[in-house]
């Protein structure tokens, strides 16, 4: 390489390395923008610096679509800025740092929640006894079942219903 | 051109000295300065001070050993303007005038296209951000007309960070150019594609002949791409901007 050539390669990387500094540390939108046109001429800078090393029109050409891009990126981002500040009435990034991707959840995880509810269901008179206050032990087998165990549960009954 | 006799000379006499490891020194110390700037340790003006009297002093040992030709003088100073200007872009905490550096850069980026017989792209450059910078500004004037700087133009996010990635981005991009620099000649030399005829040189003024021969017959398909886009880019900004219209129910 020539030390012209290198010196431009040079010079094209601190405009970038400057334009990505500002990127990554300014909040205002519109400054945001600049910083990313200032990237954009040390690329077409770095092109336009090959275009002179090989000796054809290359470099040059490119160069003229990356301002082309840069001319339609300018519009879209004022467009933008517009249309945000119309929204929320403030240049500042961070407002709008709730419109990025929301954490999905992990795949392993089952899709269907199941929600525990009580349900009321219709109740209907009760009819028998309840187990809980039954005088027959659970425990009692059917072997041992005898007349006086049908007499305690018929009082039972009657006076739950009383 | 011939660049540098007098930095050539000087290193001869002083030895093989890599200028990558001086170019690394520059980086560390731009770090850091950036980032004392911003986290106020030092003001501004007296960093603006400093970088004058550096740059004054470097054009009068120029003019006074008188070995630099004139556009190299031209080039250098053209360069320096540019970076000054994308310091000051960084620096400068009121939206206005880090608007006034970017406009700066951009322009002194211009003038080192033109010197590189790129006449052409030059004045599209000068034209498009020209333009686009003055919107800029009617921009920034309607946006932020306050008396007091907002706090998200104060208060910037992860300077520390960002200053770090910066200098290890440029050390890469500076180490790499080292070592393309040692590499042998041959593996540079790249047989371009359609060299150029004899009446239409890249040094010539007529370059732009040449420029505007090649793009219209073989890169035909490429401007056809490339209007497209700024239809498409035109439409597309149109219904953005547009104003929603409050439809009553």
């Amino acid at each position: 390489m020539t030390e012209s050539t290198q010196l431009l390669l040079l010079f094209g990387a601190v405009m970038f390395t400057i334009g990505m500094v500002g990127f990554l540390t300014r909040r205002s939108i519109i400054l945001m923008f600049l910083s990313l046109e200032m990237m954009l001429a040390g690329v077409s800078i770095n092109l336009i610096a090959f275009s002179k090393q090989h000796h054809n029109y290359q470099g040059q050409v490119l160069a003229i679509m990356v301002l082309t891009v840069a001319a339609c990126e300018a519009a879209i981002a004022l467009a933008m800025v517009v249309s945000l500040y119309r929204r929320k009435a403030t240049l500042d990034i961070n407002v709008w740092s709730d419109v990025n991707e929301t954490p999905s959840p992990p795949v392993s995880e089952p899709r269907i929640v199941i929600v525990e509810e009580t349900i009321e269901y219709p109740t209907l008179t009760p009819a028998g006894l309840d187990p809980s206050v039954s005088p027959i032990p659970s425990n009692l087998k059917p072997s041992d079942w005898t007349k006086a165990d049908d007499q305690r549960l018929h009082d039972a009954e009657v006076s739950q219903h009383a | 051109m011939n660049f540098f006799p007098l930095a050539q000379s000087m290193l001869d006499k002083v030895g093989k000295v890599d200028w990558h490891l001086m170019a690394f020194i520059c980086i560390a110390f731009g770090a850091i300065g950036y980032f004392s700037l911003q986290r106020g340790m030092l003001k501004s003006k007296s960093i603006a001070i400093v970088g004058v009297v550096l740059l004054t002093g470097a054009g009068f040992l120029a003019a006074i050993t008188n070995e630099l030709s004139l556009d190299v003088c031209v080039f250098l100073a053209f360069c320096g303007l540019a970076i000054g200007g994308g310091i000051a872009f960084l620096s400068v905490r009121q939206p206005i005038y880090a608007a006034l550096g970017f406009a700066t850069a951009i322009l002194s980026g211009a003038g080192v296209l033109f010197l590189q017989s790129a006449t052409f792209i030059a004045a599209a450059t000068i034209i498009v951000y020209a333009g686009a910078t003055i919107i800029m500004f009617l921009f920034v004037l309607m946006f932020s007309q306050q008396d007091a700087p907002e706090t998200y133009d104060l208060k910037l996010t992860r300077p520390f960070f960002a200053t770090i990635i910066g200098a290890l981005f440029l050390g890469v991009l500076v180490y790499s150019l080292q070592t393309a620099e040692d590499a042998s000649p041959d593996e540079w030399k790249v047989v371009s594609a359609r060299p150029l005829s004899a009446e239409t040189t890249l040094d010539t003024p007529s370059s732009t002949v040449g420029l505007g021969r090649s793009l219209f017959t073989e890169y035909l398909f490429t401007v056809e791409i490339a209007g497209t886009l700024l239809l498409a880019a035109t439409i597309g900004s149109i219904a953005v901007a547009q104003r929603t219209i409050e439809v009553s129910a």
